[in-house]
């Protein structure tokens, strides 16, 4: 028939066509490949070869350039043009560098930044950790510079200001790539509870020592959820804030997670770094136990929200507690500022002190990306970002006027201007432990200032107890196939495990089968051996 | 397309071209085809930028990639990036599932549109048929994002409508969001929803071309509308179900992301019927970062899709040459 007949002519057509076309686009199509790879060894040279010029001495003979620093959205963001263009009024005074700033929503910020890496985007700084634009995948993908010699350079006071033994926790394979932010380390599990709801119900929150006691206090929230539709919590998806938090039962997680799911845990006291699966631990069972009781007696909803929906749910005061795994100092009034209610937070450590681990440190850092041009401006900017508090503050905080004015300067309390809010404000990331050492920044409630909450916190990392592994960082090059199956496994079953979804003495042990034939086996034996080796290195 | 080269047909193979050189056959064909190459240059262009010059980076599906050492830098690692596609029951499970679910689009959605497409066209007021594509078509625009909503708001087990009526009826409410058995019809009904729009009009508009004398001619021989149907409208549109069934068996092996991804929440308890190649190679990546096994799961799905295009084609040539695509 014609029409197949025409169909094979249009595709021989279709073909003359294209090898005309070879020809045009072939110069279009070869400098982007070989682009690639140029500005990468032109920013290594530089990197090593650094010019020896010191940074406070002499800022007239640099050249100027602009940082890009990347980092992660948590609040309203509309004004970050004019909060960089104040930040460099003092960077370019102080460093001869113009800050740019790329805030990246938190709904996209792994993909998105993961992309703008692959494209050889020019970015400076980033913000990278253990939960978000992995750490540990960056420095095995090749996307961050080391910094043990940039940081003692053009960084000294900030250097200084981290123990050696804290600084460990940003390295890998005794290379340093995270430059750690000084914040709370001790990770400690709890409940803010709405200060409202504490008086409705009389609660002694001085009782709430662990998940059990919140039991019969969740029951009278629930007997009255047909009239005042509250739920006694909620929480976010898909794998955030449950009863298996391996710090609370003692253990260390290692920086180890599939998103915010632990899978690996390590005894915080056991010298002998036994790692294991979460799922072969004792104290596991009984804490997938207590989801399935919170589970089936309907404290929390079926179904996890979004983080976006569980933000809206709970300023619509659907929640009697927010579930937080670091009831540090301070943490109501950060609530406060993000849900509008009062809280009382409450932290629990029934089972073993607040731990300091690699995972907890490594939970805030930066770092130095690939694409950096030039990398010993970017220390000098991290330099002023963990010591000139007027820097800080711009960066957390905003402008002096416009965002936030005195509420009290003498004990450094801040507060919103007139006619702002919360839901309002144009730039309120709420985040200073993202951009540097958060005991520089000011504080938000008088009450932080009256309890003194950065020195609290100070006070709070030096007497956590630190894990025998910290310091220890899992190079996961030799397995990221079997990371690739564990963390279907853990989305599949241990996630709808920690959420209290499916009955515990089914599941558990298909959690664990299914563990071994994603390669658990393999994946154990290899983190196990880089245990023992880093513990021989450590004598 | 088809009316262009019928118009003009192409010298038949083994003619001697008397004593002209290649070159000048060549400028001769060039200038007349000039109008027909500069219309096709647009979309010839299209596919070699996006899809033919991409392939040079096939090459990182077979190396350890690292952004610092870039293409020509990265070590060499053979087969090892396939290895998590194919090394646990969870890999058969998502091809199975991707074959499975997109076999069962296929049908779906070729069957209700062109059941779609019919009755529209048996419809004789063109306003009315008019509003029905319309409505029907306005699904295709909506992000599955929204729909996701959509489904959550029907399905989600404390508040949702569905468990609402269900437990008004007296029977127990299901928590949808933890069986995934329901999922197969679920996510049909919901592709379903929002592609069915776009096909019938591709169907109706097939319809349209059909001459309306054989109509008129059977409508004298006293077939009914059924009967028409059966016997004109059917065997006409098969060259047209035959091509997009073709192309759609080229893409069974890519699901559909936000369907697989979005509207079902990343549930892991329903992956069981809901983890498709692309959502696991997704789940991965997002892991490790590494992007040399994206390629690898890109290229596998490529490679098979490929395969499975010329394998379907053969077989249509095999029963009827003049229906096959090539």
């Amino acid at each position: 028939m014609s029409q197949s007949l025409s169909r094979r002519q249009f595709i021989k057509l279709a073909g003359t066509a294209a090898s005309g076309a070879v020809l045009a686009a072939c110069t279009g199509a070869v400098p982007p490949s070989s682009s690639t790879t140029a500005p990468t060894s032109a920013s290594k040279t530089e990197a090593t070869t650094a010019p020896e010029t010191a940074p406070t001495t002499a800022p007239a003979e640099l050249p100027e350039v602009e940082l890009n620093y990347y980092f992660l959205a948590w609040g309203p963001m509309q004004d970050a043009q004019f909060v960089a263009d104040e930040m460099s009024k003092i960077t370019l005074e102080q460093i001869k560098a113009r800050v740019k700033l790329t805030p990246m929503d938190w709904s996209a910020f792994n993909e998105k930044l993961q992309l703008a890496l692959a494209a050889g985007e020019a970015i400076d700084l980033m913000f990278t950790c253990t939960w978000a634009n992995n750490f540990y995948a960056n420095v095995s993908n090749g996307n961050l510079l080391p910094l043990d010699d940039l940081l003692p350079q053009y960084a000294p006071k900030y250097w200084a200001s981290i123990k050696p033994d804290i600084w460990n926790a940003g390295r890998v394979k005794s290379k340093l790539y995270g430059a750690i932010n000084e914040q709370i380390w001790a990770s400690i599990l709890g409940f803010d509870v709405r200060k409202d709801i504490v008086e409705k119900y009389k609660w002694d929150v001085s009782k709430l020592k662990s998940f059990e006691d919140y039991i019969p206090f969740f029951d009278a929230i629930k007997k009255d959820q047909s009239s005042t539709g509250m739920w006694p919590t909620g929480w976010f998806a898909p794998d955030e804030k449950q009863t298996w938090w391996p710090s609370y039962w003692g253990y260390d997680d290692l920086g180890l997670a599939t998103g915010t799911q632990p899978y690996v845990s390590l005894k915080y006291d056991d010298p002998s770094l036994k790692a294991s699966f979460c799922v072969e631990v004792p104290e596991y069972k009984t804490a997938i136990d207590l989801a399935r009781t919170y589970y089936t007696a309907g404290y929390l909803p079926s179904e996890p929200t979004s983080g976006e929906d569980f933000v809206a749910n709970m300023k619509a005061g659907k929640y009697a507690c927010v579930p937080i795994n670091s009831a540090k100092p301070g943490r109501a009034s950060e609530d406060k500022a993000k849900y509008g209610f009062d809280f009382v937070s409450v932290p629990m450590t029934p089972n073993a002190p607040p731990i300091i681990g690699t995972g907890s440190v490594a939970a805030t850092m930066n770092g130095i990306a690939r694409t950096c041009k030039n990398p010993e401006r970017a220390a000098m900017l991290l330099e002023l970002l963990n010591t000139n508090v007027d820097l800080y503050t711009l960066i957390c905080k905003g402008i002096e006027g416009t965002h936030w004015v005195w509420q009290d300067k003498s004990k450094k309390v801040i507060g919103f201007p007139e006619g702002v809010t919360a839901e309002k404000s144009t730039y309120n990331p709420n985040t200073d432990w993202m951009f540097g050492n958060q005991f520089n920044a000011p504080f938000v409630t008088m009450e932080q200032a009256e309890d003194d909450v950065w020195n609290a916190t100070r006070e709070l990392n030096e007497s956590a107890a630190v894990s025998a592994a910290m310091g220890f960082a899992f190079v996961q090059d030799p397995v990221t196939t079997e990371i690739s199956q564990i963390a279907t496994v853990n989305a599949e079953v241990g996630v709808p495990l920690s959420q209290g979804r499916v009955d515990p003495e089914k599941t558990m042990p298909e959690y664990l089968k299914k563990l071994k034939d994603a390669g658990g086996e393999k994946f154990l034996t290899e983190l196990q051996n880089q245990l023992d080796e880093w513990k021989k290195s450590q004598k | 397309m088809l009316e262009l080269t019928r118009s003009k047909p192409i010298q038949p193979i083994g003619e001697k071209p008397g004593q002209q050189s290649v070159w000048t056959r060549w400028r001769k064909r060039l200038r007349k085809n000039a109008t027909r190459l500069l219309m096709a240059a647009p979309a010839v262009i299209w596919i070699f930028l996006f899809s033919y010059i991409p392939m040079f980076g096939l090459v990182i599906a077979f190396q350890d990639y690292r952004f610092d050492k870039g293409i020509f830098g990265s070590t060499w690692v053979g087969l090892q990036n396939f290895r998590f596609l194919v090394s646990t029951e969870d890999g058969f499970r998502m091809t199975f599932n991707t074959l499975f679910m997109n076999g069962l689009f296929i049908i779906t959605n070729t069957v209700a549109s062109i059941t779609v497409a019919i009755l529209l066209y048996r419809i004789q007021r063109r306003f009315v048929t008019r509003f029905y594509q319309a409505t029907m078509f306005f699904p295709y625009f909506i992000s599955w994002v929204i729909v996701q909503a959509f489904v959550f708001a029907l399905l989600n087990s404390d508040t949702g409508l569905i468990n609402q009526q269900l437990t008004r009826m007296g029977a127990d409410p299901v928590q949808w969001y933890s069986s995934p058995e329901h999922w197969r019809w679920i996510l049909t009904v919901a592709n379903l929803w929002k592609s069915v729009g776009f096909w019938s009009i591709v169907y109706f508009a097939g319809m349209m071309a059909i001459s309306p004398e054989l109509y008129e001619a059977a409508q004298v021989d006293g077939a009914n509308g059924w009967q028409q149907t059966l016997y004109i409208t059917l065997p006409l549109l098969v060259p047209l179900v035959i091509i997009n069934v073709l192309l759609s068996i080229g893409r069974i092996f890519y699901a559909d992301f936000g369907l697989f991804y979005i509207v079902t929440r990343d549930q892991g308890l329903l992956y069981k019927t809901t983890d498709v190649i692309d959502t696991y190679v997704f789940r991965g990546l997002q892991r490790t970062g590494k992007i040399g096994m994206a390629s690898a799961a890109g290229f596998y799905q490529a490679v098979v899709g490929f395969v499975l295009v010329f394998l379907s084609n053969w077989i249509v040539r095999r029963i009827d040459p003049d229906r096959s695509l090539f």
